[in-house]
Parts: C-alpha cells; structure tokens; sequence
C-alpha cells in the first residue's frame, strides 16, 4: 500500500515539472510584453521593469529562475500590483475559495451519492424520473445562469439570504454560491451512481449475495456500495478540477474574494505573473487531490494495490 | 425412505425484451426427494437454469413467473422477500457457474462466509470462524486457514469455486442447487469439484439439483434426469433409462452428438483413414524446438519476468492428418498454434513447410505461403469483423490470393463455399451478429477452406457451440477433410472431441510436450501420469461405465507457467536441478509413442 | 446472460424464418433503436429545427443583429412590432441577435468538434495500434494534459493569443480531443485484440489493409457517439468563456455572450435574459438525449460515464 502510494507519488511529480514548464514557455511566447500597456511606458522604465523582474536575461535562465522560486513556494511577481508578490496574494484568497470548493465538494458528493443510489434502488419508478429531469437541468443550465436567477429569487424578491459578499462569512452567505457551484457536479454524481450501482446489482456477486438470503440493506451497504462507488471515485479527481473552475464564475458573480477572482481580474488585465502562478498553483493543487483520490482508491479496491 | 423436498408445478418463466415477450420456461413440473441428485440437461437458452433461480427468487427485473414452486410445504413464489431470505442460504443454497464474478471482489473470504452464519443462525465472531474453518477443509480447500483472509482474486478458479461450495454449505441445506458448477474449470479441477459434491451429498443427504449442458457430468453424479428444449421437459427419467432406453429423439440426439470416448483402444468412428499425398510425408509441416516467451511487467522498477508460454515443442504432420493438441488453460496451446502460423513471432525454434523453412523468411514469401495455411478460432462472433457482411468475410482471401478474379467470379465462390459448408447462400449480405454460433463457426470455416488451403488449425474451433452443433461442425470438418485431403491441427482442451477426430495427439503441460501418440494407444495405454490422471477426469457419457472409474489423483495444481517448480512438477526428484531451469526430457517409450520424463506415479498419488 | 442467450435464440428463429436475402448492419439496426427511442427522436428534430432557423432564420426576419431600431429600445417582446423577442438598450432585435449567437455557438461547437475528432481519432488509433511503449509514452501525455485544469489553459492561450473566435474554436478543440483521444485508444486496442484481426492476418492482408479495411470502419460508432457528447460541452464551454469576457466580443455574439447581458439588467429587462437563455438550454437538451439515444442505440457501454 505504502508502496504504491509511493510509486504514484514518484510518477506525480515529473507530470507537475513537465506541466510548469510548459505553461511557462507558452506565456513567454506571448506577443508582446506585460509591459505593452494602453498608455505605453518610457523605453527607460519599461527597461527598468524588464531588468527588475529579469526579463532581460536569456529564456532558458528566466525559466531556471522561476522553477527555483517555484519549489521554494514563490510564485514570482506580479505585474499589476507590484506591492504584492503572486504567492502573498493567493494566500489572501485562498481561505474563501477553499472554503467554498470544499463545501461545495462535500455538499455535491453527498446528495450525488444519496440522489444515485436511491435513483438505481427504485429505478423505473416515478421519483426516479423525476429526479433525474431535475438533476439533467442541473447538467444544463449553465452556473452563470443559475447564479443571477437565484439572486433576483432569493436575494431580492424574499429576501431571504445575501445576494453576494463574504460578509461574516456566515453559512447564509455560503448558501447561493455553494448551490450554483454544487448543482452540476450533483448532476454528474447522481447520473455516474445511479448507472454503476445499477450495474452492481446486476452483478453475478450481488445474485449470490441473494442467494446467501441477506437482507436488501445489507446487500446495498455491504456488496454493492463499494463497487458502484469506485466509477464515482475516480470522477473525484477530474470534479475538484471542475469545481475550482467552477469557482472562478461564482466568485466573480459573487463577489468573493477568492483566488478565482483574483485569477480573473489578471488574466482580463493580462497580468501575466499572476496568471502564470495561479495557473501553477492550481494544478498542484488539482494533482495532489487526483493523487489523494487515487491512493483512496487503492485503498478502497484489493485488486488495484496489488497489481 | 424418500421425502419430497422441492415440488414445481405448472411453472412458467417469461421476459419482457425489446424484442416482445419471451417465454423462457413453458409450464414445467417436477420434483425433488431428500438426498437425490437431479440432472437438468440442455443446451444454451433451454431455459434450463430459470427454473432453479426462480425458486431462489433470483429472476431477473424484466421476468415474470407464474406457478407453483414448493419447498417443504411453503411455495415460494408467494412468499415474502424477508420470509424467503430465511429459507435461501439456509435450507436451500446455490452455486454458479463464473466463481470469480460469482464472489464479492472486496471482501474477504472469511467474511463473505461468516455473514451466512450471522444471519440464518446469529454466530458471529471465533464460532462462526471455526464453522467456516471447518467446512474449507472439507472441500479440501488447501491451507485453509490463511483462506479466510484472503481476497477472492488472489485464488484460483478451483479454489474459488471450493469456497463457493463451502459457503453454500455452511447451514447444512437440503437442497443446493449447482448451475453449470464445473463449466468454466479444467478437466482435472471439474472431477476434484465433482467428487466433492458427491461427497456432500451422500454424507449430509443434501439433495442436490445439478443444472449442466455436459451428459458426461450427468453420467457420472444424476440421480435421475430432465432434458430440457425451448422451455419444457422433453424427457424425464432415471439416469438408466434417459442413457440406455432414451425415448424423444431430442435426447437421441443430445446423446448421438456427444463423443464416446473408448479407452480400450478402438479407434473412433470420425477418423479418416490418413493419406499421404503427393506433397509428401514427414516433410510435410515440421516444428522444431519452438519456443514462444513474454515478457510480463512487473511495475515500473522491476525487471520484467519472462513467461515461457510454449516451452521447446517439436512435433510433425503428415499430409491430410489431423493432429489433436490437448492442454488445460495456460498450457500455451493456442499460442503454440499462433507460433506455427507466424502469427506470434517465435523467440526461436524452427517451423518447416514442405520442406522449406517458415520463419524468419521475407514478409512477401510467407504472405504467399499463408495462403495454403489457415485458422479457425474459437469464438464464431468475435472471429468476423462486425461491420461487414459474411460475404464480404469470406471473399477476403480471394481478394488477397486471387486478385485477378473478376467481382463476379468471386461471388461465385463464395456462393460455392457457402454451400458447401451448409450456409443458404441467400445469407451472403447477412451481418455476424444477426447468424446462430453454428451459422457464424460455419462462415469462419467458408473463410479458411475458399483459398483451398492444405492445412487449417482449429483453436478450439467447437467449443463455444452446443453438442448438437459441435458435432455437426465436427463432421462438417471431417467432410472436408476427405474431400480436400486437408491437414488439421485441432487444439482443444476437451479430450472427448480430440480423441474423435484426430490421427494422433499432443499433450501439452505449461507450454511442454507432456505425450505424443496416435489417438488409440494414447487413450489405451497413457504412460505419462498427467495424461492418465486427465483422461481418468473425463467424465464419460455413459453411467456404468463412468461410476465404475477408479480417478487419479495427483499432488498439486497446475500453476502458473511462471513457477519454474511448476515444471517439475511429475518429476520430484530431479527437483533439486530446477535452478539451472531443467525440464524433463521427451522419449520415444513404444515406437511412435513419446513421453516426457516422469517419475513413477505411485510417488505422485495423492495418498 | 441466459436472458441475452433466449434472445439469440429468437433473433435465430424468426431468422431462419424470413427469407429475405439483405442483412442489417450493425449501423442500421442502431439507427432503428434510434428511431425508436422517442425522447432522442423528439430531441432530434428540435435540434434541426434550431440549426436550421439558426442558419436561415437571419434571412427571413427583417431586422439586422446589429443594426438598432431607433423606434424601439427596450422594448419588451411584442407581437404588433415586429421584435417577438424585444430589444435590447441600443434597440437591436432580440431575436435577429438570438438567432446569430445561435448560429455563432453552432459554428464554435462544429469547427471544435471536427478539430477534436481529427486529433483525437488519430492520435487515439496510430498509440493503440503501435502499442507498447510509444503507446504509453503517447497516453501518458494526454493524462498530463488531463490534469490541467483546461479552462484555465483556454483562458491562458487567450489571454496571450488575444480574442479571436477562431482561434477560441481550435483552442477547444484542441483541448476537447483528450477524451476522444483515450475512447479511440481504447477500442483500437480491444479490436485489435479480437480474433478478426487475427483472422485478417491469417489471411495474409497488409498493415495498412488491416487498419483500413477492418479497424477504421469499427471505430465509427464510438467517435459518433462521444462526438455527438462532444458538441453540448463545447457549446457549454463556449458560452461560459464569452460570459467570462474572454470568448466571442461585440458586435459578434453568442448565447454566452447574450446571457452575460442580459443577466446584468435581468431585474428591468428580464426578456434579454430568458429568450437566450431558453435556447441555450433547449439546445444543449435536445444535444445530450441525442448524444444520450446514440449511445444506447450503440449498446456503447465503455461510453457511458
């Protein structure tokens, strides 16, 4: 187990050098510098600038530069707000958008699983049709057009819970922005449950569990849960992905100051330090939660550790 | 003293399919006494198993049964799922065909078994522990204890099926229902399984209702006999009487198709008489020293292991004999056959063709070469590309080797073929999925025979199909075979259907030549103990002699190629030269008749 | 299992029972399943009614998508003026505009597919073919790519490419085409593996013969399928960047960009809002039952997520 563990671990990390460096040579080919502003700038500050950010050394150093401040946790500057380095800035917004991803995680992955389950135990059946329409329009109707609908419900017609802001940080100012963020992935969830739980119960493992004369309960909990939820396990790795994505249109219509914001706000200025860093940033994130969820699955799953 | 303990009356299966309504079972009735073993005989979609999983109220969702299935007094269609949960796993109890699959992955063996325990009788813990320990070994489950903790992946498929078995037989049942429980097991394994269940049943009495498309399993465990066709009883009967006075022509049938192996030595029936053509004898196909490896990974740092599939086999052919290939699985017997046709390059060793060698030569030289050299597959469906008609499959060839045909020309061909093989020529745009196994096993044969080739390899060519189908196959082959003077080299890990049709055979063990005679003396007088202790598994077809059969039973299990003791296994005394990887030696014992070395069999009888 | 058996048998027995001498491919009897599924049926022809107004509709109203009426701004939608769907701030006809972000949404989710399918199938098939370890050098660069959060990477090339729709097309494209990549991957390897190609080999037919003649045509059903999945989630990632600011700008638009809009002034002019909306939602509907209706009609179960 510790080995595998181990082995994943030694295979994530070439994955994540050959991700930055290719994000970094793609944002170096950009035409133009970061300095190409609407008002242009006095050749003699834009030199300055260059030479201060060590824009003026050859590629391959700037590149050696940038991996080392890397792995030391610096994620270089920013063009923007000189004030603040990348990294400073990031662990500002990061509370707020770890807070909203991982309700937001928790929140879908229970009533996916919840919504799925009973979904393939009565399927068929009328709840089990509607269920499934209402989570399909969780499928479809995009998050930037949920957002806004819930507001003017919610917000401004009854009044009942913020339209937007941290506020206290209280769980009223949570609910909306969780709810938007949450709907799809309880879509995904719910659809990618329900087909392997019912391909559980079909199982010829399952038929014999029958045939022992165990309880339905105990046939769910026992020997079809674990089987039906591997599909869903590996969806988890791909949905945290989904999900901080996912945060970069709640935070903005939200008015969250999250990283998601932040990222926004820079890539529209083409700030491109911050892009670059919380680019970095969020794919070591997003691969050491695949590596989490794959060494869960293992876990989860005798036949995999032992290959 | 008889006590009747199941009783089916006027039972009916149907499901509802996209295809409309399909009656599965038609109105049965029957019953069942305590301590009886009862056969249920037909061949694949008779309806057969939904009897029995109708009773265990394991119908699928879409079915509907109608009837009466009564089990000591209470009819089981009628009752509720909690009233029969206490009945199932408990006085009546079940076992399927795919032990793998049929085992919950993730679990522990032990725990699967306890929960038994801790439903029907409340034990848990050391007592139910003990229970399970206890039932292991008597299905003789090897090192029993470390069983429990162990993953069902981590077992063969012998012991798998062992522990399903135990498992069903932790509450003592009164009935336990076997569906097809030897199908998907080697020879050798079937009879230990075999055994065991007879064993069980004659010291617990527990009556057993044994569902199985094999009359030779039937011959050798049944009580009494149902042979069951689209959904009803055509027969019913005590085993004499269905085997020595059958009276549909149905079982006639069932019994005419399946082969009668003689170990008396006579020669079977199907055999042609073996001509030499001008081609020429020995020199005809010669393979010297083949040998075939893998390597296996073994994770990212570890040197890949080698997998030794096929092991230093020499064997020869003459021209319009058939030379059976016998081998349990992981015997290397299908990749033996890929390395005489260049499918799998060998790692070394030579295949000789008429005299000229058939490896390592130009790519061009062996395309014109295979033309006289082709292969039937096992499975019929996956044999043929999907998305073409089986015209279009059976032309190919000609549109390799007879490109100068015209179009029309062609078809004429294939429609001659066709014929000749026993397909309507109006099949010609037919697609594969929409044939029978039989129908699409004779489109593959059409393919192989339309170049009019010299020699086709079946690999296992009948062996999906159903007895009524593989032996008209077979004599379809035969016919051919007089007809063409055609070559076979028939691989099949069913000794019954090898010993009726071919000249002379091939044992293989773990990719090595274990004997190599013709048909009848192999079967006369086997000389290596893995041939005797295979044949002696069979079981055969015919009730007094089969239950007269002493069984050989050797030590051990064939295990993986990748065990170099594995190797040694019949020679225990050369055991201690298994580092400098020696393997027994083959030696002509009888003129024509060659064995690999051995020791004696006293010394590998399991005492 | 015994039920699939009981069905062979019947398929066998009204088989053996008609005469007739043509045959029904696999294709064909997919596209009867299809034909009898209603859901997808209905799906599909709301689909071709809003590709084809989207492509003719323009023509036939009488008002530009950028051209404002200057009698009419802010109009709700009414049926005496001639703007069924309303107007916006500047007076341009709703449903003109409508129908053109239509028109450019299908056109990003067309040209991203066909980029995606083009790299994907062959990508997928020369790794699954060649196997061994270019196979997994090839399949391990595609699980890094997996692991960048994509719209990010969208979001970067356009930040340093500038706004240029054509280039947002290939840009998705080129990111969609992982997924296509592995499934193509995926059936070339199990093909591959079956006895038909064997069989082929057997026969003594090429490399190229092989590829061409028996793993290519194997291969449809799987890239129409999760092409046809495809389509939706680029139409959604389309209209979530132009909601971003960073997809299609003014005076171009889509249904994001539309939304993005009209969900600004929802509270006054509610209409700009839901008619987008309603489209959006309508079309990316009726493309996941059509995608949905595909794969059952394929029995494609490796496809189903």
């Amino acid at each position: 187990m510790i080995k595998y563990a181990f082995n994943r671990l030694l295979t994530t990390i070439p994955v994540l050098w050959i991700a930055i460096t290719v994000c970094f040579f793609i944002l170096r080919m950009a035409p133009g510098g970061p300095f190409d502003g609407d008002r242009p700038l006095p050749e003699a500050i834009k030199a300055n600038l260059a030479a201060h950010y060590n824009l003026d050394k050859p590629l391959i150093e700037q590149y050696f530069i940038y991996v080392g401040n890397v792995l030391q946790g610096n994620l270089g500057p920013s063009f923007t707000t000189p004030d603040f380095t990348v990294s400073e800035q990031l662990a500002v917004g990061l509370p707020y958008t770890l807070i909203l991803g991982g309700a937001a995680f928790f929140v879908s992955l229970v009533i996916g699983v919840a919504i799925g389950v009973y979904g393939a135990l009565k399927r068929n059946s009328y709840p089990d049709h509607i269920l499934a329409a209402i989570v399909l329009m969780g499928l479809v109707v995009p998050g930037f057009l949920v957002a806004p609908i819930l507001q003017l419900i919610f917000g401004l017609k009854l009044n009942w819970l913020p339209v937007g802001g941290w506020g206290d940080g209280s769980i009223s100012y949570l609910v909306l922005p969780v709810t938007v963020l949450c709907l799809p992935h309880i879509a995904r969830i719910s659809r990618l449950t329900r087909g392997s739980m019912i391909e559980a119960l079909n199982s010829n493992a399952i038929r014999t569990a029958y045939s022992k004369g165990l309880s339905d309960t105990a046939i769910v909990w026992r020997h079809a849960l674990r089987p039906a939820m591997m599909p869903v396990l590996s969806y988890l790795g791909p949905a945290a992905g989904f999900l901080l994505t996912g945060s970069l249109v709640v935070e903005s219509i939200f008015g969250i100051p999250g990283i998601g914001r932040y990222f926004i706000n820079a890539a529209l200025n083409r700030d491109y330090g911050m892009v670059l860093g919380t680019v970095v940033f969020y794919m070591v994130l997003i691969m050491v939660l695949n590596l989490l969820v794959d060494i869960f699955y293992a876990w989860l799953d005798p036949r995999v550790r032992t290959r | 003293m008889s006590q009747r303990i199941l009783t089916v009356s006027d039972l009916t299966v149907s499901f509802d399919t996209d295809d409309g309504v399909v009656q599965a079972v038609r109105g049965i009735n029957g019953y069942l006494d305590r301590g009886e073993c009862l056969g249920i005989v037909g061949e694949s979609g008779s309806g057969k198993s939904q009897t029995f999983l109708a009773a265990m109220g394991l119908t699928s969702s879409n079915g509907h049964t109608n009837g009466k299935i009564e089990f000591k007094g209470q009819d089981l269609l009628s009752l509720k799922k909690s009233e029969l949960n206490k009945i199932r796993g408990d006085k009546m109890s079940m076992i399927f065909q795919d032990p793998l699959t049929s085992l919950t992955s993730h679990l522990p063996i032990g725990k699967q078994m306890q929960e038994v325990l801790r439903t029907h009788r409340n034990i848990g813990g050391r007592e139910a522990m003990a229970i399970c320990l206890d039932w292991l070994e008597r299905v003789q489950m090897p090192e029993a204890k470390r069983r429990l903790k162990q993953y069902p992946h981590e077992l063969s498929g012998g012991m798998r099926q062992r522990i399903m078995i135990a498992m069903a037989m932790l509450c003592e049942p009164d009935l336990l229902i076997a569906d097809e429980p030897t199908t998907a097991l080697d020879v050798t394994i079937q009879a230990e399984i075999l055994d065991i269940m007879d064993n069980l049943r004659r010291e617990q009495g527990t009556a057993i209702a044994l569902i199985t498309h094999d009359m030779g399993v039937v011959a050798r465990m049944c009580d009494r006999i149902q042979v069951m066709r689209h959904g009803e009883y055509v027969e019913e009967g005590s085993v004499e009487d269905i085997f020595y006075n059958p009276q549909h022509e149905y079982t006639n049938m069932l019994l005419d198709s399946v082969p009668h192996i003689d170990v008396t030595g006579a020669k079977p029936s199907k055999v042609s008489k073996v001509a030499i053509y001008e081609d020429g004898g020995r020199d005809f196909l010669r393979a010297e020293d083949l040998r075939v490896e893998f390597k296996v990974a073994r994770g990212m740092f570890a040197k890949p292991a080698i997998l030794r599939a096929v092991d230093g086999v020499s064997f020869d052919l003459q021209a319009g004999e058939t030379l059976g290939i016998v081998g349990e699985s992981g015997s290397g017997k299908s990749t033996l056959a890929r390395a005489v046709l260049q499918l799998i390059p060998p790692t070394s060793g030579t295949v000789s063709w008429l005299g000229s060698p058939l490896n390592n030569i130009q790519k061009d030289e062996l395309k014109a070469k295979r033309r006289d050299l082709q292969i039937v597959f096992q499975d019929p469906l996956a044999s043929l590309d999907p998305s073409k008609p089986i015209g279009a499959s059976i032309m190919e060839p000609l549109t390799v080797f007879e490109s100068q045909l015209s179009k029309a020309e062609m078809r004429e061909r294939v429609n001659e073929v066709m014929l000749r093989v026993g397909l309507n020529a109006s099949f010609i745009n037919r697609y594969p999925h929409e044939l029978s196994g039989g129908q699409n096993q004779r489109v593959g044969i059409a393919r192989a025979i339309i170049t009019k080739p010299k020699l086709v390899i079946c690999d296992e060519a009948v062996s999906a199909l159903d007895v009524s189908i593989q032996s008209q196959i077979i004599d379809l082959l035969m016919d051919l075979q007089k007809e063409f003077g055609l070559s076979f080299i028939f691989i099949s890990h069913d000794l019954s259907v090898v010993w009726e049709i071919s000249h002379r055979i091939l044992v293989l063990y773990l990719g090595t030549v274990v004997e190599l005679t013709d048909t009848s003396s192999l079967f006369s007088n086997p000389q290596h103990p893995y041939t005797q202790q295979l044949i002696s598994s069979v079981p055969l077809p015919d009730p007094k002699i089969e239950r007269k059969r002493q069984r050989i039973k050797l030590v051990g299990e064939m295990s993986s190629p990748m065990d170099p003791a594995a190797r040694l296994r019949f020679l225990p005394s050369k055991m201690h030269l298994m580092k400098d990887g020696y393997i027994p030696k083959l030696e002509e014992r009888f003129p024509g008749h060659f064995v690999a070395e051995h020791d004696d069999i006293s010394e590998l009888l399991i005492s | 299992m015994s039920i699939r058996s009981l069905k062979e048998n019947i398929v066998e027995d009204t088989f053996t029972a008609d005469k007739e001498t043509g045959g029904r491919s696999l294709m064909q009897s997919a596209a009867l399943r299809f034909y009898r599924n209603k859901a997808a049926m209905l799906s599909l022809i709301i689909l071709c009614l809003l590709i084809l107004s989207a492509i003719f509709g323009p023509y036939l109203i009488p008002f530009g998508y950028e051209d404002p009426d200057w009698a009419a701004f802010r109009s709700p939608p009414s049926w005496d003026s001639g703007h069924y769907f309303g107007t916006d701030q500047n007076g341009r006809d709703l449903l003109a505009r409508t129908l053109y972000g239509t028109r450019i949404s299908l056109l990003v989710a067309l040209v991203a597919t066909v980029v995606s399918v083009v790299i994907g199938v062959s990508y997928g098939a020369v790794a699954g073919y060649i196997g061994g370890s270019i196979d997994q050098a090839m399949m391990r660069f595609v699980d890094i790519m997996y692991a960048l959060p994509y719209i990010l990477f969208v979001i970067l090339l356009m930040v340093i490419f500038g706004r240029n729709v054509f280039l947002l097309f290939a840009a998705i494209g080129a990111l969609e085409w992982l997924t296509m990549a592995r499934i193509v991957r995926g059936q070339t390897l199990s093909i591959k593996e079956r006895e038909f190609i064997e069989a082929a080999r057997a026969t003594g037919l090429s490399t190229s013969a092989i590829i061409f003649k028996h793993i290519v045509p194997n291969l449809t059903g799987p890239v129409v399928i999760y092409a046809a999945l495809t389509i939706p989630e680029i139409i959604a990632t389309e209209s979530f960047l132009s909601y971003l600011g960073f997809g299609v700008q003014e005076p171009l638009t889509s249904l994001g960009t539309l939304i993005a809009d009209g969900a600004g002034v929802m509270e006054v002019l509610p209409w700009l809002l839901f008619f987008p909306a309603g489209v959006l939602v309508t079309l990316l509907i009726s493309l996941l039952f059509v995608g949905d209706g595909l794969r059952d009609a394929f029995d494609a179960k490796e496809l189903k997520r």
